[in-house]
């Protein structure tokens, strides 16, 4: 694997193109970061949905049991036309799912295929037969953010610019620093507000202006440094958001795993032991087969939501969700955009 | 008065009305014995007072009393208990002194009586006693002829018991709430008369009804007619005490009625008369030769027949729904229908499912299945030539030679004379007319037995 921030940061050929080449290498890079996220998106959606499959299939073979069944039963006089054009109507039904399924399926796949640039005998690449089980615990918030601020791509190479800048400008002695998420963008105070425990920085150098040799500097500075408390805001504001849910679904897949499905299961077995006592028939059986069905299902959707969000939060910690926004609008492509130079 | 007061509480001296009932019998409760166990116990004779011929209980007892200047003295307690519906289940169920139903009370013609009821229920009672002729502020039904006993207080039932015969005794308030939770007991005036339609063997016994999920222990108490254990005193098939009666005995079997439904009660292998109602005695000339004798809501029944035939003979209600436990009655019939590949394919979803049904419910009393905690099989009990296949009001009257007067302990299956069994014919058979029968898939042939689950 390349490391992307190589491409952001690669040397400049010359000092006329530099800042038209340095916008278009941060493009190139967040867009690189963003394929890499939607593959794995599209991976995670790709496995899902052939799990699903399996899933569906179970509840076209009950249904089928159940039809062929009524069938008999109405053939031997014990079952009216209406209880057999029941089942069969769910079986019906079970079919048309199970191809629905399918078809998800394989344009997952194919998403996925794309993606990864494959062709010819590549695609028949395999995929596992289930999504990966959760992690253990959730990362936490404080951890994401930082993650973000030391490999964010915006905020390095607006970090990098800013000392290039200062270099440029014949900034040399730093006299204080200031947490550019402290201040606001709008303007970068000489105060710095200490917190009390945990407090996520990003060290912006301030100078004495006094060593300037004229107040142009000065501006351009401030306004440089305005401008990287800017990314570095708007970059934790992102990890915030993708967090958010990244935890919701981390909760609530854990939630199917831990209590619906093994719920599911228990009345699974508590109805088999009813059927043992001609409580209930073998048609309520094998509609708690499809119910219980429809809950490890909807179990898996929620594993693959977290995977997604996963996936997402990744992306805004370390910058490829603008290369993402693209990539899910067309196939990869080395556009160069950005911004026009002041 | 305080002396009672200290005893009684105010609200239960309040409860005596003026004038019909003494001031002086009690200036302490007796004691309120209880029962911890669900099998009968053998008929107490009286150890003082009048003589009498005991009754005995089909899984219950008599409530012992205490002689009090001339007053017999009795002690009933109200109250949560748990009560085995036969070994397998246990129910939580509403009774007195320790199960349900509550102990037998049994007295003379002319004893003078008086029962002292204490609630130890969440919610108020009473106690009526049903078919007894009393001063009306006795007859227990709450608000009209007293007030309700709250909670934690006892009252007392004063009054003379004018006539022998048949009766039981049940709460008059929230009584659907608590006959459904199972409170009920029997109540036998014995002659003043020793000698007076004198039996050998006299059993009592009440049928109630209960609606318990499977898998739960509480009864529905909001049921009115769909239950689905179907019980004597309390019990049900094979659960039931068998009737033991020597050889030769003049029997008599009294039954009351205290479900919401009628049971033709059916006794194989004798003739008998009904010799009593909750009336009183029937007139020999009235009494006519049954073998089936209908017992209607509220009712009760004393039935006499002299014990001639040796033998285990079934004794049960003729609602053949009502000789079944628990059961679904939206399981669809699989007679006839041909299950070949369908439990292959039903188990590729269910491993652990089985064919049942398919020659008929028979295989419900072979097999011994899981079934749901606390959860009696719907047909079951297994006798010397197999499965007996029933639940509910069902058990047997075992009549054998030589047994002692007083026993009253399962003698075991009866060993019948030689020659005297239904046989297999062995000679040549006729070509059978109808379709042959359809072939098993071998799945239904093999029982499967699941490990690991508890509780039973
Ligand atoms: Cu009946």
């Amino acid at each position: 694997m390349f490391s992307v921030f190589q491409i952001a940061t690669m040397p400049v050929a010359t000092k006329i193109t530099r800042q038209r080449f340095e916008q278009a290498k941060l493009a190139v890079a967040a867009e690189m970061l963003g394929v890499a996220a939607e593959t794995r998106r599209a991976y995670y959606s790709a496995v899902a949905a052939q799990e699903a499959i399996r899933y569906f299939d179970q509840v076209k073979e009950s249904a089928e049991a159940g039809a062929e069944l009524a069938r008999r039963m109405f053939g031997a006089g014990n079952f009216s036309a209406l209880q057999r054009a029941r089942e069969q109507a769910f079986y019906a039904d079970a079919v048309a799912q199970l191809a629905r399924a399918r078809q998800t399926a394989k344009a997952e796949r194919e998403r996925l295929t794309r993606l990864m640039g494959l062709w010819r005998e590549d695609i028949a690449f395999k995929l596992p037969d289930r999504l990966p089980g959760l992690p253990k615990a959730p990362t936490e918030l404080r951890d994401a953010e930082q993650t973000a601020m030391r490999t964010r791509l915006d905020v390095q190479v607006s970090r990098r610019d800013l000392g290039t800048l200062a270099e440029s400008l014949g900034l040399t002695k730093a006299t204080r620093f200031v947490n550019a998420l402290d201040a606001g963008p709008a303007q970068v105070r000489e105060t710095h507000a200490v917190l009390n425990g945990f407090e996520l920085r990003l060290e912006i150098p301030l100078f004495d202006w006094g060593q300037a040799r004229v107040a142009r500097a000065e501006a351009l500075y401030m306004q440089a440094a305005n401008r990287t408390a800017e990314t570095a805001i708007n970059a934790r504001s992102e990890v915030r958001e993708a967090y958010a849910a990244y935890r919701t679904t981390y909760d609530l897949a854990r939630h199917y795993r831990d209590e619906i499905v093994p719920l599911r299961k228990r009345i699974s077995e508590e109805n088999l032991l009813r059927y043992n006592g001609m409580l209930i028939g073998v048609f309520e059986l094998l509609v708690d087969v499809r119910e219980s069905v429809a809950a490890v299902n909807a179990a898996i959707e929620a594993t693959r939501d977290f995977w997604l969000a996963e996936a997402d939060l990744q992306a805004a910690q370390n910058g490829a969700a603008a290369g993402m926004r693209k990539a899910k609008r067309a196939a990869p492509a080395m556009a160069v955009g950005g911004p026009k130079p002041h | 008065m305080n002396t009672r007061r200290r005893f009684l509480g105010g609200a239960a001296a309040a409860a005596l009305g003026a004038g019909l009932v003494s001031r002086v019998g009690a200036a302490s409760l007796p004691e309120a014995p209880t029962m911890d166990k669900a099998t009968m116990r053998p008929p107490l004779a009286p150890p003082n007072g009048r003589p009498y011929q005991p009754v005995a209980t089909l899984n219950g007892w008599t409530l012992p009393w205490r002689m009090r200047d001339g007053w017999k003295e009795f002690h009933l307690v109200a109250e949560p208990v748990v009560r085995e519906i036969a070994p397998g289940m246990k129910a939580n169920l509403w009774g007195y002194n320790g199960q349900s139903p509550g102990p037998t009370i049994e007295c003379v013609e002319g004893d003078k009586v008086r029962i002292f009821v204490t609630n130890r229920l969440p919610e108020h009672t009473t106690i009526h006693w049903h078919g007894i002729l009393l001063p009306n502020g006795m007859d227990g039904v709450g608000g009209l002829t007293q007030p309700q006993i709250p909670s934690g207080k006892t009252f007392v039932y004063e009054f003379t018991m004018r006539k022998s015969g048949t009766f039981m005794y049940h709460p008059h308030a929230d009584e659907m709430v608590q006959m459904a939770m199972g409170m009920h007991g029997f109540l036998v005036v014995h002659p003043r008369n020793p000698g007076f339609r004198r039996v050998d063997r006299d059993f009592v016994f009440l049928l109630n009804a209960l609606d318990i999920e499977p898998g739960a222990r509480t009864p529905k108490v909001a049921t009115m007619l769909e239950f689905n254990l179907w019980c004597w005193n309390s019990r049900v098939f094979p659960g039931i005490d068998p009737l033991v009666v020597r050889k030769g005995d003049r029997v008599r079997v009294r039954i009351g009625n205290l479900t919401m439904t009628n049971h033709p009660i059916h006794l194989h292998g004798y003739e008998f008369v009904v010799s009593g109602t909750d009336g009183g005695w029937v007139r020999p000339e009235a009494q006519s030769p049954e073998v089936t004798v209908d017992i209607a809501v509220g009712q009760m029944r004393a039935i006499e027949f002299v014990a001639d035939a040796p033998g285990d003979w079934a004794f049960h209600c003729h609602k053949s729904h009502h000789t079944m436990n628990a059961m679904g009655h939206g399981v669809p019939t699989m007679i006839g229908v041909d299950h070949r590949g369908i439990a292959r394919k039903v188990m590729n979803v269910i491993p652990d499912y089985m064919v049942m049904g398919e020659r008929g419910m028979a295989d419900m009393g072979e097999m011994e299945m899981p079934l749901p905690d606390n959860t009696l099989p719907m047909m079951t009990g297994t006798g010397p030539f197999g499965p007996i296949e029933m639940g509910g009001m069902f058990t047997v009257v075992k009549v054998r030679d030589g047994l002692a007067r007083d026993d009253y302990a399962d003698p075991g299956w009866y060993k019948h004379p030689p020659g005297t069994v239904a046989y297999e014919w062995t000679g040549a058979l006729p070509k059978l007319a109808r379709a042959e029968a359809v072939d098993r898939d071998p799945r239904t042939l093999t029982v499967r037995r699941r490990g690991g689950h508890s509780g039973h």
